[in-house]
């Protein structure tokens, strides 16, 4: 492949970014980029792991906190990660309002709220 | 290709990130600011991107290290990752079963009460109070105020709002766990604020989760009441036994909050009711069998939630019986060590220390921490002292320095050319200096044993140093008090007392590293007789040391003295004061003596076994006699005085050559037989010139432990004796007692070995 910037020189770039990893059972990862490899092996840094509450019908309307929680240094296997992505503007690690990753209107109207 | 190409430079273009901002904090459990960030999918690229790579060819951050990613989490294995589902398990909570039976509600509280202990003992938080669902329902919402620290629990039709089985879970089991968690919590702020070893003695972690801190202990209080006043009350239902059984529980809860929300002024003023806790225990012991355990309560699953870098660990639930015990202990141990904020002099305190820690089995954590912040909490020292003034007395017990250097007038003086000023500024230097060695001395004796064997090592080499700067300042203070010399040994000299009085507490955490050496069973048989040549020489450099003391208790000064005209009259020791110095001396000649008794039968002892090879010396590929002679020096090799020997001198010291074994077991005897008599001495001593008034029960059984142990050598003495006079020594074997003799003595049992059973025909006939 010829490619005018190396792959390496690529995946350096991610270094010390924010990744957001989905894994195969829909956790979520947020952390901080320190090492990979050829097998998409990550291993994150100051890492919070969110997971999605499920909904009941009497907790609509209610106000819910997204499931979160900090674990530090991770090691996520690349053939565990169904997503990968890059947070793009400064500030915390957030949940945007991206609705293909929530993937439902009252999580992201709680959200909001909090 | 080249489109593609294209596409990975344009895509490396807009790759473009602000500097990241760490995120410092250990854990958010809600939501930030959701338009601060942006996500981008980036599966493809990445994928891609990697798949360039080389095999084994790393991309990595050049600060970090592989050695760091040790530490890391794996991410869906089942051993290292709390978040992980099983395969078919569902992420939501299973419902919280509702109990509706108040036998229930006593069985769980009672499984609270285990999970509680078995955190006392060791476990986290996470293996224990926090796998119940109920105190993990409490929690999750964060409350911050007693009305907030209430269930969440979807309604039932059998728990209608106001009823007696809505009360027992939405006021009495509330109640308690409200109870429990503050408990948990004035616990870990009791430890945090002592040295203890995290993970090692106790882990205080919370996860992040707050133990109810923002709750006040009245609220919890108020709230423990109404529930006791509801049962009492006709609106509930339940038999009398039941009632009695969980309010019992209820009022402990209060009682045993109360007592470890407590503050060291209120202890001083003798406020503490710890009898209390132990009256309700027994009725909680009592009533234990009208429980019914409700283990579906507790479930590891809580660790999935819980802000953890580490892997999940097993649930630790202790049965209902230990648990008790440990709770019964723990509040006997926190009632005794009150006993020291009845201050009668430093040596009874220093006892009580050495004797309460070295009991077996150790008091808890909590209680070990406790004592610490007693002793030496805020900087007061048993709540009402200065350390000086323990200091001070120490010196004065044993040592009973000139009057001089004690005068009330010497700290008055302004002038930097008064005799008194001097006088005074080196002793602020020596309070100042040795105040700081002596609390960490308290501190250390109050740590887990083989953390008190460790750092004793570095201690003495503290002490060491500070000897060597007391006598400097000794010799400065004998010119400034006209100290009058002294013939001693042949020699002109002088006190020295506060060198004195280090070198002699620099001896004994000498004696005590190689005797925790014993206890906690760092040396093999083969080594005894050698570590106990070491005890014996250190107890006999004391007890030359000890002589010397006492030949310089109150040393006089000079009649022409300058500082005779202005002596305040209270600084003067009295007769009685000499006379109590004197006893103190004797009191520990005679503890030293017999101790060294005792080394010595065990020299002999144990040489002549390794002699007659019934102790053998294993084989060391790896290693020498004189290598490990050296790493059991380690500690002693910079010590000034007294000095390491030579291997070489040791071990010609140790083995004996020139005496018979025969001899040498006599010679053991008359050990054994002076031993046993020094401690019937000791033992038939007061508590008072025993300094033991803080301890006198276990004093009392560290003696006869002593004096079991020498009975015990004297025993194997004698068989030994025997089985050499009647040539059976083939016959023998040994093994070493550590548990029924005192600890820093272990006895070899000597006895004849089992005989093959008989074969089924006669040899003789078969030959």
């Amino acid at each position: 492949m010829d490619l005018s910037v190396a792959p390496s020189a690529l995946l350096q770039a991610f270094i010390a970014k924010t990744l957001r990893v989905t894994t195969k059972d829909t956790r979520m990862f947020v952390g901080e980029l320190k090492c990979t490899d050829r097998e998409s092996n990550l291993i994150l840094s100051q890492t919070h792991e969110y997971r999605l509450p499920k909904f009941k019908p009497e907790d609509v309307g209610r106000k819910l906190d997204l499931t979160s929680r900090f674990l530090g240094l991770v090691v996520v296997m690349g053939v565990d990660i169904s997503k990968i992505e890059l947070e793009e503007s400064g500030g915390g690690i957030g949940f945007v309002g991206s609705s293909s990753v929530a993937g439902n209107s009252s999580l992201e109207a709680t959200a909001m709220e909090a | 290709m080249a489109n593609k190409s294209g596409g990975f430079s344009d895509a490396f273009a807009r790759l473009h990130v602000s500097d990241k901002i760490l995120d410092g904090h250990q854990v958010t459990s809600t939501i930030k600011s959701p338009t601060s960030a942006n996500f981008r999918d980036v599966t493809q690229l990445f994928h891609q991107a990697c798949q360039g790579l080389e095999v084994g060819q790393l991309v990595k951050d050049p600060n970090f290290t592989l050695f760091e990613a040790v530490g890391a989490l794996e991410i869906m294995d089942p051993k290292m990752d709390s978040g992980l589902l099983k395969s078919g398990e569902e992420d939501t909570p299973a419902e919280i079963y509702q109990p509706s039976l108040p036998e229930e509600i006593i069985g769980i509280m009672d499984q609270l009460l285990s999970s509680e202990m078995s955190w006392h003992d060791g476990a986290a938080l996470s293996q224990t109070v926090f796998t119940c669902l109920y105190i993990d329902n409490l929690l999750s919402m964060n409350p911050s105020t007693i009305e907030e620290a209430k269930f969440s629990l979807p309604p039932l039709e059998s728990h209608q709002h106001g009823t007696p089985v809505y009360q027992l879970l939405h006021l009495i089991l509330r109640a308690y766990c409200v109870g429990l968690i503050k408990c948990c919590d004035h616990v870990n702020r009791q430890i945090l604020a002592e040295h203890t070893y995290e993970e090692e003695d106790f882990v205080t972690q919370t996860y992040n989760v707050s133990l109810l801190e923002f709750v006040s202990v009245p609220d919890v209080n108020k709230l423990l009441s109404s529930a006791i006043e509801y049962i009492d009350s006709a609106l509930a239902p339940w038999p009398n036994n039941i009632k009695m059984a969980l309010k019992a529980r209820l009022a402990f809860r209060k009682l045993f909050l109360a007592e470890l929300s407590r503050d060291v002024r209120d202890m001083v003023e003798k406020r503490s009711n710890w009898d209390g806790c132990i009256t309700l225990l027994s009725t909680i012991g009592i009533t234990r069998n009208l429980g019914k355990s409700v283990p579906s309560v507790f479930s590891i699953a809580v660790q999935r939630k819980l802000a953890s870098t580490v892997p999940p660990r097993p649930i630790v639930q202790i049965p209902f019986e230990e648990a008790f015990t440990i709770v019964s202990r723990l509040c006997k141990d926190a009632k005794e060590i009150l006993r020291i904020l009845n201050y009668s002099g430093a040596t009874n305190l220093m006892t009580f220390f050495l004797r309460f820690t070295a009991r077996k089995p150790q008091p808890s954590t909590y209680v070990r921490s406790l004592l610490q912040t007693l002793f030496y909490g805020d900087h007061i020292a048993l709540g009402r002292l200065q350390i000086s003034d323990i200091l001070l007395d120490d010196v004065k017990e044993l040592c009973l320095p000139a009057d001089d250097l004690f005068d009330p007038r010497n700290e008055l003086s302004e002038m930097p050319s008064n005799t008194r000023y001097q006088i005074h500024q080196r002793m602020k230097w020596f309070v100042e200096r040795a105040g700081n060695s002596y609390i960490t001395l308290y501190r250390t004796i109050c740590q887990n044993r083989s953390r008190l064997r460790r750092n004793l090592c570095h201690l003495i080499v503290d002490w060491d140093a500070l000897q060597i700067e007391c006598e400097e300042i000794d010799g400065e203070l004998q010119q400034l008090i006209k100290e009058e010399p002294v013939l001693h040994n042949d020699n002109i000299s002088y006190a020295f007392s506060l060198s004195s009085w280090v070198y002699h507490y620099k001896l004994r955490q000498m004696e005590w590293i190689i005797f925790l050496g014993f206890e906690l069973e760092v040396y093999l048989p083969y080594e005894f007789a050698g570590m106990y040549w070491y005890l014996q020489y250190f107890l006999r450099t004391r007890l030359q040391h000890l002589e010397r003391i006492r030949h310089f208790i109150h040393p006089s000064v000079a009649s022409d003295s300058p500082l005779a005209s202005t002596r305040s009259k209270e600084a003067l020791a009295s007769a009685q004061d000499v006379a109590s110095a004197q006893a103190t001396v004797n009191f520990t000649l005679l503890e030293a003596a017999a101790l060294q008794e005792l080394c010595s039968a065990m020299i002999y002892l144990y040489t002549a076994l390794a002699r007659l090879g019934l102790v053998k010396t294993p084989p060391q590929p790896y290693s020498t006699d004189a290598l490990r002679y050296e790493l059991r020096m380690k500690p002693f090799i910079t010590i000034g005085c007294p000095d390491v020997i030579s291997f070489e001198d040791f071990k010609s010291l140790v083995d004996n050559p020139d005496i018979e074994t025969l001899e040498m077991l006599e010679m053991a005897t008359e050990n054994t037989k002076e031993g046993r008599k020094n401690f019937d001495l000791l033992s038939k001593m007061s508590a008072a010139s025993s300094h033991a008034m803080l301890c006198e029960e276990g004093y009392r059984l560290n003696l006869r432990e002593y004096l079991r142990s020498c009975i015990g050598a004297g025993v194997a003495i004698v068989v030994l004796i025997k089985a050499i006079k009647t040539n059976t020594l083939a016959d023998m074997e040994i093994e070493i007692d550590q548990g029924s003799y005192h600890p820093w003595f272990p006895v070899p049992r000597i006895s004849s070995k089992k005989r093959p059973p008989l074969p089924a025909v006669p040899p003789t006939i078969a030959r």
